[in-house]
């Protein structure tokens, strides 16, 4: 545990003042309108005139909405797979990042990032392109390795579209990821490395018995990043599909912002967000309990 | 069994090199996208969006340079980014480092608090935020964002921090510690240095996502001389058309910025850092 | 001459009151949608001008001639200062001319772009931080009108005759609400025309333009069997199909009255039999649009008939707009228009056309006094007279009507466009007039089903239903 003892209470005050100011600022800022978003949940409130008060109703209302599970289902899809996929390839390449054996390291943590600093509508231009059926790469592609049997129209079927969409999103932030393991693992001191390479472990062995542990509390936070993120994705799915065809593709923050900027009913529109919240923070809490509360691998 | 290990080798070095090299150029692919295609005309980009422009159009950057006030915007995405990431910076730090360091009475209410933060869809705090800036008399005015940017980015910045400080061992601060130094000089001078990597990544992450942030400018901001380049951007779009190549000129401006600070700041960090990691 | 007397007088006038003014500021405040504005108090000057406030119930009459204002107001809007095309440039030119000849008359313009322009309004109006005038569609007008946000328009308008003759016929359509003329137009555009090209459709042995659905559906045939796509359809932004082609299809089948009757609840409903018919027929010519519509995007649709990939495509005005500007000449000489055709054996006709102004003017409520005097001759100005013939000759239709047009000065498509338009009997648009949980939710949604052949014409039907039963 590397924890330490507050010395004297003239230090005890410091500490508690130097969290607590800022923390005061961060409750104004953040979580006092977050409060007031809970309550137009409460409401029926169409942004004008006087908000009245319903209680769970708007609550009682989604939950018997056919759509609303259709995109709630849609939205752990993509948190799964893309919590999977992007820190789960991240970890990979930041492991391979330290094996002798890669060459161009610098090359590839210079570009694998690239895709997270584009906007949203260039990733979603260039992938619409790649998906395209007409001079898309990838029916271009499968064309020349002579598997016409497998093109698709990718972003018009409904069974696969969600599929389809899910591959841009992990591949754009796999730098990111990447990039906060690599902080982590370059944290790791020197020592603990000879001493593992005297012991002979290498490659592998190296990355799983010295390096995951060292980096374990660090992959706890991508993983809740991720998956929390995820949950609000909504500037790719907009620049892709639209949410379409129908709402395949929509998911739950595309769907408060539609009740709350389309259709100006504020109640619902906070109520879905609301839903949101609680869902990321059962993932988050489930995150924590799997992979133990902390400094599991020390 | 000579030609063996040999072969072996190169299968390894394929398995390795090769599936990572597919992923770097896939992802070279937008920016040279980006770079080349804002240089068409939008004739050329409307019959075509993938193919390579006949002609060179620089004066693409030069319209769309002027049509969207691009130097008053660039200054305030400057000025808010510079100022909010200094300021996400120094909290995120001392409370990162107190959080993980010391037993706290409610820290576990603080760390929720920041989670519930991190977890909620902004588009729910734009109309609470709004009231309550129109409240402070703040909508509307130079500091009208920064202090939103600080808070939305704070809870991403403490949990990184928090649990990369978890993974050093405290003997140097006790050490130190023995030896009289103060609890700011312990932070300042023994811990900051070695967070070099991970306070590195939350410039590029701030950074860049206070440069991208649209939805608080949108809503919060409405006179032209405060407003920010993302919101620049969708003057290219009005309501039945869009002037994509010269909004791919003004996104390629846009972009450069962060791919800057990545590459000569994070990188060039990490390339004495990651020496250790890889020395094994 | 008389306009400088007028302009020293009314800085006197304001310096007066600058100094007599000071201390009772803050009685404007109430919103006085009950206190008619025609009741004249005793109208002093001297109130106007007491900073940022504007005063109650002494409005000069809009019989006043507009040179010389003096009064101030915000304007929230979506013309790009820069936006060379349409609306937007008309926008500026009467408005750069109205500040030359009312250099008194103080005006803030808020600029959003299209996109952002909805969220924003509706944070503003959550937040009670509303401009004095703001664009809006119809579906959002009953909220602002049943809560007295909004003064009615037409009180103003009817009292100027000039003014109120200066409109197209039904401009006043899609601001209209509970009998009341709430807002000003300011375009009138067909959300739908057909636009196709000759050269293609004589190769494939098509002599003309079609004149009933029958016909449409033998030439598309032909086109198809020829290799080419009938109908370009780019529906990716989910409301192209809905907006531009099924809406105006539907009208074939359903009239106006039967519209109205649905939208204030008065029997009609979207499971009619005629409606589903509709929505079956829909359902078959999409089997002649390109396979990935739902994926390709408005621009893209554009690009597959440029690229003479595709035949033709159904479009709003802005569609003609578009190709005169980014279609390559060869195509764009052999590219004309035509009316949707009608479906034999139902009601419509082929001049029935979903159409309308879309956005409106509307003025606050707390907007009274000189400031209300100098917006209403502002949103005159911005609305009628030059600023209708200006529009036109950037090609776009105005809701003003336009004095002396020589049609040979317009480009020659939209020279057939405005002709056919003129021939066009307007009916209104689903997603300016219906709430938008309906017309801008679940319609676009389950047209793009409909058309992938992943719902049924009656599951649509009921479906749309049920949500507009929720939302009367």
């Amino acid at each position: 545990m590397n924890i330490r003892e507050m010395r004297n209470k003239k230090q005890k005050i410091g500490i508690y003042l130097l969290v607590m100011i800022p923390f005061i600022y961060f409750i104004y800022v953040m979580i006092v309108p977050l409060g007031t978003s809970i309550y137009y949940s409460l409401t029926k409130w169409k942004g004008i005139g006087e908000a009245q008060f319903v209680g769970l109703s708007n609550y009682a209302t989604l939950l018997k909405t056919g759509d609303f599970w259709l995109v709630t289902k849609n939205t752990l899809f993509l948190s799964l797979v893309c919590t999977l996929g992007q820190v789960g390839i991240a970890l990979l390449i930041a492991f391979l990042m330290t094996i002798r054996r890669l060459k161009l390291k610098a090359f590839h943590r210079a570009v694998i990032f690239f895709p997270v600093v584009m906007a949203p509508i260039v990733v979603g231009y260039v992938w619409r392109f790649i998906y395209n059926s007409n001079y898309g790469l990838l029916n271009a592609f499968l064309r020349a390795i002579g598997r016409e049997d497998w093109i698709r129209f990718w972003l018009d079927d409904q069974n696969i579209v969600l599929k389809v969409v899910s591959i841009p999103v992990i591949w754009q932030y796999i730098g990111l990821y990447m990039v906060i393991l690599m902080s982590a693992i370059s944290a790791i001191p020197q020592e603990v490395f000879e001493c593992a390479e005297i012991d002979g472990a290498t490659g592998v062995k190296k990355s799983v018995y010295i390096t995951l542990p060292m980096v374990w509390d660090t992959l706890k936070i991508c993983i809740i990043l991720c998956a929390g993120g995820t949950m609000k994705i909504y500037d790719h799915l907009v620049a892709l599909t639209n949410g379409g065809p129908g709402r395949a593709t929509e998911s739950l923050a595309m769907y408060s912002y539609e009740y709350t900027f389309k259709f100006g009913n504020f109640g619902m529109g906070a109520t879905i967000a609301v839903s949101i919240l609680v869902l990321a923070l059962l993932i988050s809490g489930l995150v924590q309990i799997l992979m133990g509360r902390r400094n599991k691998g020390e | 069994m000579n030609k063996l290990d040999k072969l072996k080798r190169y299968a390894a070095n394929f398995i390795v090199n090769v599936p990572i090299m597919i992923l770097s150029l896939t992802c070279i692919f937008p920016v040279v996208w980006l770079l080349y295609s804002s240089v068409k005309t939008d004739v050329e980009f409307n019959r075509s969006p993938v193919s390579l422009p006949s002609q060179i159009h620089l004066d693409n950057y030069i319209a769309a340079f002027n049509k969207a006030s691009f130097g008053t915007f660039t200054f305030n995405s400057l000025f808010n980014s510079v100022l909010s990431l200094l300021l996400v910076l120094i909290i995120s730090f001392i409370m990162g480092y107190l959080l993980s360091r010391y037993r706290f009475k409610g820290r576990n209410l603080i760390y929720g608090a920041l989670m519930a933060a991190m977890m909620i869809p902004i588009y729910a705090l734009l109309v609470p935020i709004f009231i309550q800036e129109k409240q402070l008399g703040l909508l509307n005015t130079r500091f009208s964002l920064i202090p939103i940017y600080v808070a939305v980015e704070l809870p991403t910045a403490v949990f990184l921090i928090d649990s990369y400080i978890r993974g050093i061992s405290v003997d140097m601060e006790d050490a130190a510690s023995i030896d009289g130094a103060s609890l700011p000089r312990i932070m300042f001078t023994i811990i900051m240095p070695i967070c070099k990597p991970i306070l590195s990544t939350i410039v590029i992450l701030t950074f860049m996502h206070v440069w991208n942030e649209f939805a608080f400018a949108q809503v919060l901001i409405s006179k032209e001389a405060l407003k920010t380049i993302p919101i620049g951007l969708t003057y290219f779009t009005t309501q039945y058309s869009t002037s994509y190549t010269l909004l791919l000129a003004a996104l390629a401006m846009a972009t450069i910025p962060v791919l800057v600070i990545y590459l000569f700041f994070y990188n060039k960090i990490m390339e004495g850092m990651m020496a250790g990691a890889i020395k094994g | 001459m008389r306009k400088k007397y007028l302009a020293i007088l009314l800085a006197t006038a304001m310096t007066v009151s600058l100094a007599g003014c000071g201390g009772s500021s803050d009685q404007g405040k109430e919103p006085a949608q009950e206190e008619s504005t025609q009741t004249q108090e005793e109208s002093t000057p001297a109130q106007e001008e007491a900073p940022d406030e504007s005063q109650e119930a002494d409005a000069g009459s809009s019989e006043e001639s507009s040179e010389g204002l003096s009064g101030s107001f915000s304007i929230y809007h979506m013309h790009g200062e820069d936006d060379t095309t349409g609306t937007a440039a008309a926008f500026w030119k009467a408005a750069e001319k109205f500040q030359e000849e009312n250099p008194n008359v103080n005006i803030e313009f808020v600029f959003t772009a299209h996109d952002g322009y909805q969220q924003k309004l509706t944070t503003m109006m959550a937040g009670e931080e509303l401009t004095d005038v703001w664009m809006t569609k119809g579906d959002m007008l009953p909220s602002f009108a049943d809560t007295g946000t909004i003064q009615a328009a037409d009180q103003y308008i009817k009292q100027d005759s000039e003014w109120a003759n200066a409109y197209l016929d039904g401009a006043f359509a899609d601001c209209t609400y509970d009998g009341t003329e709430w807002g000003v137009p300011m375009q009138m555009q067909a959300n739908t025309i057909g636009i196709y090209n000759e050269a293609i459709f004589e190769e494939c042995g098509i002599d003309a333009w079609p004149e009933t659905w029958t016909e449409l559906l033998e030439d598309c045939e032909k086109i198809k069997a020829k290799g080419y796509i009938p109908i370009a359809m780019g529906n990716k932004e989910q409301w192209v199909a809905e907006s531009t082609v099924f809406n105006t299809y539907a009208y074939k089948y359903v009239d106006q009255e039967w519209f109205n009757s649905l939208a204030n609840n008065q029997g009609a409903k979207f499971t009619d039999e005629a409606f589903v018919r509709a929505l079956a027929g829909f359902q078959e010519i999409a089997q002649y649009f390109n396979e990935d519509m739902n994926s390709l995007d408005q621009d893209e649709m554009y690009a597959l008939y440029y690229n003479k990939q595709a035949a033709m495509f159904f479009n709003g005005a802005w569609g003609v707009g578009n190709v005169i500007g980014n279609c390559p000449e060869d195509v764009l000489a052999t590219t004309h228009v035509g009316l949707m055709p009608a479906v034999e054996g139902e009601a419509g006709t082929k001049y029935d056309t979903a159409a309308g102004a879309g956005w409106n003017y509307v003025i606050h409520s707390r907007l009274q006094g000189d400031d209300l005097t100098a917006c209403l001759a502002f949103l005159k100005a911005v609305s009628t007279g030059d600023y209708a013939n200006d529009a036109l000759q950037l090609g776009f239709i105005s809701s003003g009507k336009t004095t002396d047009v020589d049609v040979s000065t317009l480009h020659p498509l939209f020279a057939e466009y405005y002709e056919l338009a003129a021939t066009m009997n307007n009916c209104s648009i689903f997603d300016v007039v219906l709430p938008a949980e309906v017309g801008s939710g679940v319609l676009y949604a389950d047209t793009q089903q409909l058309i992938a052949g992943t719902m049924t014409p009656e599951d649509m039907a009921a479906d749309c239903q049920a949500v507009m039963e929720a939302n009367y």
